[in-house]
């Protein structure tokens, strides 16, 4: 089906309703001349309500979803080819950006306005990047694949050089820009080189080709493909900061204005993660035991350089920076896992981890300004650290060194405990939803014979408490320097509650489990396809075909 | 596949030297002139493809209009001698150990035979491939959707050039001479004397 009518394109576009948003917001601000901060708000938050609706309508899809196709006249022996697929895994992921998203605007706005920045541009941006993201997070095609990626890149190199005369922020928007073509680059050749092999960009297509005896793949074409699948593997590895594309990672999250690298850490790491398992079990599920072991080697690497790095750290948000190159590893490991359940544990523990990470940068965010005369400091781990001296950052200074957070327990006990929680989540103790999630992911290695995988997981959890829990000893056991508090408005105590309570209802109801689990029926190749598997494009109908549902449990 | 191209192994040699030229040369304008060159080349090379119009618009909008905007900031920053240093130490011994992993992967799958064709395709073109109707036809139906991204993302660098052009500007940096670029002043490099 190529939908016809808007609200058929709504439903397997989700990411339509946070443009018109985005559009609405733009000419709002255009027409009215004066920013009405609650209009904007409101108009965000419906696109991004609405788009979460829809995005819940496919979450049980089991049959593939609604999907756009490349139009009827298809050249490729009449199949035709999806372009972004709406199944139950770009659901999940979606509604994880959504709600990244609207944490963003409530967060963000307080920052945006105390610091006399344009809220409407600042929201507008937001939505777009959030619509890359969901259009990545859907794309059923590698050129779909690459936009996505370019779409929501380019609004965050704009937010990351959001403060005006900041010139840490404009290193880092920078620094994100040059390598993030880089990676662009990647991933178009690694994109050429597929099409190359198979004559295909489609995720399923190239999927079919290169597996199984009816692909009829020569070792030529393998070989050109997996070529391929490494150049793609840099390209959103970059996007997801696995060691060693993560180099941008921590000048960058702590250049950025603070909610916005909360919303990096979050919801990047959300749509390049689904993308990443679409391109590998989808397109390079047959090729699994070529390329498994390379990506089980990502996996530890990322995990011990990523908790190695992050206990040296002073700076907070450059620890949480580490963190999330650390957390991404986790991650990581699931996909090597996907055969027994760890897309489910991915996603949940995306999840977990997305929760944790906007809360502890939106408390940063609200603390922001309270940091005093350490300017220096903050400019000391920036390269060009002589010329930021010259030249003070404009405006309020971020909060991010440890010793900001000193005696918050008592001056602010409620984002104190917040924040806590956020970190206990980040390491997973067990009353947090990240202990759920990182016991999915160990489950799911251990059943996919990948035991020594889980235990350099667990090993690096261990070494990773000790970072997280240094947060917290600075919060309750240190004396407050001062006695500044932060004003807290409505929408981001609202967004930080919901955070905290996300992160609680995760770990105590079941159902987002059972959510998760029926998003691992995405359309997958299994290792070991068996030669019987209908091919699901070599209908003529491809709607009425439902697509076949990988071997998830 | 048959063998390659006399044509364009002249012309695919000839751009690989001038994109390298453009990276050695210490001086931007020549710099700048390489990289003309490497574009008028690449054009080339789309026209052996049998895409016409992909070489008009690449010389149209690269060897075109980037080559202005190019041109115009050379202008305006000055005439600088690059720097060739090597933040990484051994950086360019790195760089030729890379390359020389990536042709010994190259060669061993040439060993292991070329793919054919893509699925579909055949060696011989049909005569209106890559012609402008065979492109908007191409563009205006069967990849709608993606060129209808293209266009968001085109709208998100327009509304960020202006948000992050358009800063407010502070009393304390706004010093006498050329108002309009005041408050960036520090931070444009001078020439060189």
């Amino acid at each position: 089906m190529t939908p016809a009518s808007l609200p058929e394109l709504l439903v397997a576009l989700p990411a339509l309703a946070v443009v018109m948003a985005a559009l609405l917001v733009v000419l709002v601000e255009a027409l009215w001349r004066r920013t009405i901060a609650r209009l904007i708000d409101g108009i965000a938050l419906a696109g991004l309500g609405g788009a979460a609706f829809l995005e819940a309508l496919s979450l049980r899809a089991g049959d593939g979803g609604p999907a756009i196709y490349r139009g009827a006249a298809a050249a490729s022996g009449g199949a035709a080819a999806a372009l972004v697929r709406q199944d139950a895994l770009a659901a999940f992921g979606g509604l994880l950006i959504l709600v990244a998203a609207a944490f963003t605007v409530l967060v963000g706005g307080a920052y945006v306005a105390r610091r006399g920045l344009r809220q409407a541009e600042y929201t507008a941006v937001v939505l777009f990047a959030a619509a890359g993201m969901l259009l990545l997070g859907a794309a059923a095609d590698l050129i779909m694949i690459f936009l996505g990626v370019e779409a929501f890149s380019i609004a965050l190199y704009v937010l990351c050089a959001f403060r005006s005369g900041d010139r840490a922020g404009y290193e880092a928007a920078l620094k994100y820009f040059v390598l993030g073509s880089l990676a662009a680059g990647f991933l178009l050749y690694g994109t050429a080189l597929v099409y190359g092999a198979t004559g295909s960009t489609e995720l399923a297509r190239v999927g079919q080709i290169l597996s199984g005896p009816d692909g009829g793949a020569t070792a030529g074409q393998q070989t050109v493909g997996l070529a391929g699948l490494t150049l793609l593997l840099v390209g959103l590895g970059f996007k997801m900061a696995l060691v060693p594309f993560h180099h941008w990672a921590p000048d960058v999250y702590q250049g950025a204005p603070t909610p916005i690298t909360g919303f990096m850490a979050a919801a990047t790491k959300t749509a390049a993660t689904v993308a990443l398992i679409r391109v590998l079990w989808t397109a390079f599920g047959g090729l699994s035991a070529t390329w498994l072991p390379a990506v089980a080697a990502l996996a530890v690497v990322t995990m011990v350089v990523g908790n190695l790095a992050a206990i040296v750290q002073a700076d907070l948000k450059r620890m949480l920076a580490y963190s999330a190159i650390a957390q991404a590893g986790y991650v990581l490991v699931a996909l090597v896992a996907a055969a027994t359940g760890g897309v489910a544990a991915a996603l949940y523990y995306l999840l977990a981890y997305g929760l944790a990470k906007l809360g502890a940068f939106g408390v940063l965010a609200l603390l922001d300004g309270q940091g005093g005369g350490r300017a220096a400091d903050a400019a000391a781990n920036v390269a060009d650290a002589g010329a930021a001296g010259e030249r003070p950052a404009a405006g309020p200074r971020d909060a991010t060194s440890l010793a900001d957070l000193a005696g918050l327990g008592r001056t602010q006990p409620w984002l104190a405990a917040t924040m806590t929680i956020c970190l206990m989540s980040l390491v997973g103790l067990p009353p947090m939803a990240g202990f759920l999630g990182k016991w999915m992911i160990f489950q799911s290695a251990v059943d996919g014979g990948w035991m020594w995988l889980a235990i350099v997981l667990v090993l690096n959890t261990a070494l990773s408490a000790f970072y997280y829990l240094r947060p917290i000893g600075w919060m309750y056991m240190v004396e407050p320097k001062g006695d500044a508090v932060p004003e807290v408005g409505s929408g981001a105590s609202f967004a930080l509650t919901v955070a905290v309570l996300g992160l609680v209802a995760a770990l105590v109801s079941g159902g987002i489990v059972r959510v998760a689990r029926a998003a691992d029926a995405f359309d997958r190749r299994p290792p070991d396809a068996p030669a019987g598997l209908p091919p699901e494009l070599g209908t003529a109908t491809p709607a009425a075909t439902a697509t076949p549902a990988g071997t998830a449990p | 596949m048959s063998g390659l191209d006399p044509a364009f192994l002249i012309v695919g040699a000839l751009a690989i030297v001038t994109a390298v030229g453009m990276i050695l040369a210490k001086n931007v304008v020549h710099s700048a002139l390489f990289m003309v060159a490497h574009f008028g080349l690449t054009a080339v090379l789309y026209l052996l493809l049998s895409a016409p119009f992909l070489a008009a618009a690449q010389l149209i909008v690269y060897a075109g209009a980037i080559m202005v905007l190019v041109l115009f900031v050379v202008m305006l920053l000055g005439r600088q001698e690059a720097l060739l240093d090597e933040p990484i130490v051994g950086q360019r011994w790195l760089a030729l150990a890379a390359l020389g992993v990536l042709g010994a992967a190259l060669v061993r799958v040439a060993a292991l035979g070329v793919p054919a064709a893509p699925e579909g395709g055949t060696a011989v073109v049909p005569p209106a491939f890559g012609s402008p109707a065979a492109m908007g036809d191409a563009l205006y139906t069967q990849w709608v959707l993606p060129f209808e991204v293209v266009s968001l993302v085109l709208l998100v660098a327009m509304i960020g050039a202006v948000v992050i052009a358009h800063f407010q500007r502070r009393p304390r940096n706004e010093k006498a001479g050329n108002p309009a670029i005041a408050a960036d002043a520090t931070e444009i490099p001078s020439p060189r004397a």
